[in-house]
């Protein structure tokens, strides 16, 4: 049995305890624990990455106790992308935050915290489990949005902490009506019993937890708490908090939709509905974004719409449309983070995060002004960035006999988010008088990003063969063979 | 990876040039960076050097692409650089402009976007060649927005004269040509055979020469009238025939040389005089007799005097258009009534240059230092001039495949004497 999965989990719950612990001591020993952390827990990802690659899919069972009634772990080939995007971006926030000016003591271990509870959203093979991570990471989304206790800011985490309750309660119920109609909470065991639901608990079951996630990843109508809640989060937390655990929220819907619900078999219209939302949020999030003044919210309102993108792409039904949602996944990451951590320090130049203050931040914070520009190039989809790559593809796969009109959302999107993305180049690149006080620590992070957006078009032909595997994992996987025969037991 | 439509970079990507007005193309737009990045030498920055690279960069990976993917690469490279050569003063009304030129650009990414993936699935390829006839109409939008015909030219007219002297000399020659030349290679639909991209272009020629008579700013009119020149190459292009697109390609050619040729010359002497007033430039001839050469060669160039280039472009354009439909006639009856047009325009700059050669202009700068670096450079670019109007003609003439159309007595007349 490998050890692996769980130390996924175990090894930032650890570094949460550390870093708690280390509050008092010196600076240099947390950000040296930190550090290390961060760079072991890239590299037990990466080593995880390839171990799948290997030999398929990691299990552990805690304790030994097997399925039904036990624990289980299980990193898979879908789950293991966003597990690298984790590793990635925790390493890359830390570097971020570290190297940056002041930091909360208490951000290390809460991000750390929020880590575990994400590992464990992309590992949890049961659905009690999933739920308590789940819980977990929002609780912590909520402290890191508050972290600061300035006034907008606890109001802003409080709005989430409201929405994100309301979410759980539906997203329990929605458990408690599987569990009632399966007997089951292991996912394998689940998935042999879902087509025996009646069509009304399973239609129940659906939505409940299509509303639960799309409340934690910007749906909308139920993204009303995301511009608030990443504005108030300040940089560097936002970009963790959009350009990572969103995706995790996402990984852990589509396991649930595809692997225990199996809707591609039992409700494939679901598929449509997913891509009529992305489109809604496409174009929505788009318009929304143009109406801001505001950098952060504007940026946080381009997340609902990329959210979009990557459910147009899971929408089009098919694994060439997971193959790109994926990539778009994979290229957002990069893109949001550099979005997020460049305005940092253009946003400290204009000492304000009012957009049309920001003249002469080019000139003042020129790594950043650069990183923000190719990062929002690739955002928009200008080519050779992945950004344009994913978003073709993505467009080639929803329009898949359903005629044009996915390529027309996807370009009306285009558009508008250049008109948005343009009017900051415009506002940070005019000319000013106002000395530059920008100290340039901490540009190298985002620029990093920035150069992974345009690696990830250069490179797709190396990226996509993995993402593949990935979406073909997801939409073969089989229920274990013990809850088949159960199946075929109960159905004589 | 059978799940995989199209993987990036993976397919051939660059394509040779097969016609020789083609290479005759690449080969100006090589030549006209290098030359472009030396006259730009005397006030060059670091950052117009990197935009000015790239841009010559995308104009290059245009011709050559193999892919529609690739080719768009080359027109988002072209329009981002723009983007930072039209903002070089950092004001916002400038800064405006640069956003008002990349939202446009955009909207001709996004059409070519949808063209490109109606052409996926028409046709499960995605070579630069001609595409279906409903992608068409999506790419057809993407170039009429890209070669600025006339209610779309806002943004090239606000744009080129914000832009440095060199970068609107690179602007020029560049930009809108890639338009030309994806049209040529993309487009050969023609709604109940009727050529409605020629018509479009020859009223952009006419009324683009006029538009430019109105002028008294001088790049501000070489605009307009690159306006009315890109009508005549899409009115070429828009035939879909092949003489019809040499000629047009072979008039773009032309255009390249001449044009920039007079955006050097318009620049050396706005610098010279420190403003860009046509009015107040009395005396110019005088001070500067090389680059006054250089702009009448240019200005014969346009006008379409023989034997210069412009001459032999619009002949065979002519030529091109005449046998074509009986409608036609009435179009190119309106391209002869153009070059007075261009005339008319030529003559307001030499008017200008030779004419007021008192120096009575009131409150123009004319005790400034007039020998320059930049005007030797000018005077390098004239020097090709001569050479270069001879050399295509006589490229495009042994090409073989236009014969047909070339036995009228002018474009012998050029060949003869190049």
């Amino acid at each position: 049995m490998n050890l692996l999965p769980v130390w996924l989990v175990l090894l930032p719950l650890f570094l949460a305890l550390l870093t708690a612990l280390a509050g008092g001591w010196k600076t240099g020993v947390r950000i040296l624990l930190a550090g290390i952390g961060g760079a072991g827990y890239l590299t037990l990802s990466l080593i995880a990455a390839d171990m799948v690659r290997r030999h398929g899919p990691l299990i552990y069972f805690v304790g030994g106790w097997g399925a039904p009634l036990g624990i289980g772990l299980r990193l898979d080939e879908f789950a293991v992308i966003f597990q690298v995007v984790l590793g990635l971006g925790l390493a890359a926030t830390l570097a971020f935050i570290l190297r940056g000016r002041g930091y909360v003591a208490a951000e290390l271990p809460l991000l750390f915290l929020l880590t575990a509870a994400a590992a464990g959203m992309l590992l949890a093979d049961d659905l009690f489990n999933l739920f308590v991570f789940v819980e977990l990471a929002s609780v912590c989304s909520v402290a890191l949005i508050a972290l600061r206790r300035r006034g907008p800011q606890v109001t802003a985490g409080f709005n989430y902490l409201v929405f994100t309750a309301l979410s759980s309660m539906i997203f329990l119920l929605a458990l408690m009506i599987i569990y009632g109609a399966t007997g089951h909470l292991n996912m394998g065991y689940v998935a042999a019993r879902i087509a025996n639901m009646p069509p009304l608990l399973y239609t129940a079951a659906v939505a409940g937890i299509v509303t639960a996630f799309g409340t934690k990843i910007g749906l909308i109508p139920l993204h009303f708490w995301q511009p608030a809640a990443y504005a108030a989060a300040g940089c560097s937390r936002a970009g963790f908090l959009s350009g990572v655990v969103m995706k995790i929220h996402i990984c852990a819907l589509l396991r649930l939709l595809w692997y225990p619900l199996d809707v591609m078999a039992q409700a494939p219209a679901l598929a449509t509905i997913l891509l009529v939302l992305g489109s809604v949020n496409v174009i929505a999030g788009h318009c929304l974004a143009l109406a801001q003044n505001d950098l952060k919210r504007m940026l946080a309102f381009s997340s609902v719409a990329h959210v979009g993108y990557i459910l147009m792409g899971v929408g089009a039904g098919t694994v060439a449309g997971m193959i790109a949602g994926l990539y778009h996944v994979v290229n957002h990451f990069m893109m949001k983070t550099a979005l997020f951590w460049s305005s940092r320090a253009m946003l400290a130049h204009a000492r304000s995060s009012d957009l049309r203050r920001l003249q002469g931040a080019a000139t003042a914070a020129p790594a950043a002004f650069i990183g923000f520009f190719v990062a929002a190039l690739a955002i928009v989809g200008a080519p050779p960035s992945g950004g344009f790559f994913s978003k073709w593809l993505i467009a080639l796969a929803a329009s898949e006999g359903r005629g044009l009109w996915p390529v027309l959302v996807i370009a009306a999107g285009t558009l508008i988010s250049l008109a948005y993305y343009g009017r900051v180049f415009c506002y940070a690149l005019r000319s000013s008088t106002q000395p530059a006080g920008v100290s340039g620590r901490g540009s190298v992070p985002p620029l990093l990003m920035a150069a992974g957006c345009l690696m990830a078009g250069l490179a797709g032909a190396w990226l996509l063969p993995w993402l593949e595997r990935a979406a073909v994992a997801l939409f073969t996987r089989t229920p274990p063979v013990v809850a088949v025969m159960l199946r075929l037991m109960s159905d004589s | 990876m059978e799940h995989v439509p199209y993987i990036p970079f993976a397919g051939p990507l660059l394509q040779w040039p097969v016609a020789r007005t083609e290479t005759g193309l690449l080969a100006a737009f090589a030549l006209l960076g290098g030359l472009t990045l030396i006259y730009a030498l005397p006030d060059i920055r670091r950052g117009f050097l990197w935009a000015a690279l790239i841009h010559v960069v995308g104009g290059i990976l245009s011709l050559v692409a193999a892919d529609l993917i690739m080719l768009l690469l080359g027109w988002e490279l072209m329009t981002f650089s723009a983007f930072f050569i039209f903002t070089r003063e950092r004001d916002a009304d400038s800064l405006n402009s640069g956003l008002r030129y990349i939202v446009m650009h955009m909207g001709a990414a996004v059409l070519f976007f949808v063209g490109a993936a109606w052409q996926w699935q028409a046709a499960g390829s995605l070579a630069v060649t001609k595409v279906a006839p409903g992608a068409q109409l999506f790419f057809l939008g993407a170039i009429l927005i890209k070669t600025a015909v006339m209610p779309l030219h806002f943004w090239l007219v606000d744009a080129y004269p914000r832009a440095g002297f060199a970068g609107s000399v690179l602007l020029a020659a560049y930009a809108t040509k890639v338009g030309i030349f994806t049209a040529a290679r993309l487009l050969n639909y023609l709604p109940g055979g009727v050529p409605v991209l020629s018509y479009i272009g020859a009223l952009v020629a006419v009324a683009g020469a006029f538009a430019a008579l109105r002028q008294c700013q001088a790049r501000k009119l070489l605009a307009y009238h690159i306006v009315s020149q890109l009508g005549y190459m899409l009115a070429g292009v828009g035939l879909a025939s092949a003489s019809g697109a040499a000629a047009g390609l072979f008039h773009a050619l032309n255009n390249v040389i001449y044009k920039s040729l007079l955006l050097m010359v318009a620049g050396v002497v706005c610098r010279q005089y420190g403003h860009e007033d046509l009015r107040r430039m009395g005396g110019a001839a005088r001070r500067m007799p090389l680059t006054f050469c250089a702009c009448l060669l240019a200005a014969a160039a346009i006008a379409g005097l023989p034997p210069m280039a412009g001459y032999a472009s619009k002949e065979l354009l002519k030529q091109a258009l005449t046998p074509s439909l009986n409608l036609l006639l009435w179009l190119a009856s309106l391209g002869n009534a153009d070059p007075g047009g261009s005339l008319c325009v030529e003559r307001s700059l030499a008017r200008t240059a030779c004419a007021g050669s008192t120096s009575l202009c009131p409150g123009g700068a004319v005790g400034r230092p007039v020998a320059d670096p930049g005007g030797f450079v000018v005077v390098a670019g004239g020097a090709q001039t001569p050479g270069a109007t001879g050399c295509p003609g006589r490229c495009h003439f042994s090409d073989g495949g236009d014969r047909d159309f070339q036995d009228g007595g002018p474009a012998a007349a050029l060949a003869s004497l190049a």
